[in-house]
């Protein structure tokens, strides 16, 4: 994936990896990896790799453990609870995940 | 005028020297010694995340998301991802932001003994002369935000990311000092509290 493409990728993939597709959120966790530098969130890709794991998306639990090993103790715990009590949404709907605007 | 001129020479030259014998480490000394801070911080790190870096709120998820969103931009942090589906919000903004110039001053001069205590093994003498240097960093903050009986659980971590290489040369530490993430934490969560109440958020 092209870093320019990332965030594009991103916002086209977040309303299928919501409403529960195991093989969007895992490549949506390979968008949030990509996106151009200082907007990387590892954090994010994390998570998504996480919930494409527990939704039985192969690779993505190596995918988890590699960008994991750049996170913090405290911002896995963080995400793991996130991942836990992750549900699909019943319809997709529009996400907000690149939505850079400030209140 | 002459006094201002010559309080100023000698801050120069008290910067000069500082950066002189800073510089006196050795690459390898640098790496270890920040290696130390970055563990001696992080176990303090986990403590205070363990005691204050968690609250749970009476509010609905989607309320204390939108109230926390508020907040940090009230307090200078610019969104860098968002999304209420899984609950998560990441903002950054130039060192010390969330914290005023003052604010972490005061709060640097009170980790600053543990900091020297730290790196004075792998440098020796030079770890009386080093300094924190926020200039370059920024301030990266996850905030997660769980559904929880009676309200919403709210959490806060936080890291130190390098925009553009510190003038002493050190390399950069990731975590931050303990005072500067109580002060930071307790910020945060005030204002957030405020901009709760202060409610309707959607």
């Amino acid at each position: 994936m092209r870093r320019g493409d990332a965030n594009a990728a991103a916002q086209m993939l977040a309303p299928l990896a919501a409403a529960g597709a195991a093989r969007a959120q895992a490549l949506l966790g390979r968008a949030q990896e990509a996106r151009p530098s200082g907007q990387q969130n590892d954090f994010e890709a994390y998570v998504w790799y996480g919930i494409a794991a527990r939704n039985g998306q192969a690779g993505a639990q190596s995918q988890r453990e590699r960008v994991g090993a750049k996170l913090q103790p405290a911002e896995i715990r963080q995400a793991d609870q996130i991942i836990e009590r992750w549900k699909p949404r019943a319809e997709p709907a529009p996400s907000t995940s690149n939505d850079r605007t400030a209140p | 005028m002459k006094l201002a001129a010559a309080t100023t020479l000698r801050t120069l030259c008290s910067a000069s020297m500082l950066l002189l014998l800073a510089a006196c480490a050795s690459d390898a000394q640098k790496i270890s010694a920040i290696n130390a801070v970055n563990q001696g911080f992080r176990v303090e790190y986990e403590k205070l995340l363990a005691e204050k870096g968690t609250r749970l709120f009476k509010a609905s998820r989607g309320d204390a998301f939108v109230a926390m969103r508020v907040a940090l931009a009230e307090l200078g942090m610019h969104t860098e991802q968002q999304d209420m589906t899984l609950g998560h919000l990441a903002v950054a903004a130039a060192a010390p932001l969330p914290l005023t110039d003052e604010e972490w001053r005061s709060a640097s001069q009170v980790d600053l003994p543990l900091l020297q205590r730290l790196i004075e093994p792998h440098v020796g003498v030079a770890a009386s002369f080093v300094q924190f240097e926020p200039q370059g960093l920024d301030v990266v903050i996850n905030a997660a935000f769980l559904d929880a009986p009676g309200g919403t659980e709210v959490s806060l971590t936080v890291r130190l990311r390098e925009r553009a290489p510190p003038r002493s040369g050190w390399p950069r530490r990731e975590y931050v000092s303990p005072r500067v993430l109580t002060l930071g934490l307790e910020k945060i969560f005030a204002t957030f509290e405020r901009e709760l109440k202060a409610g309707p958020q959607r």
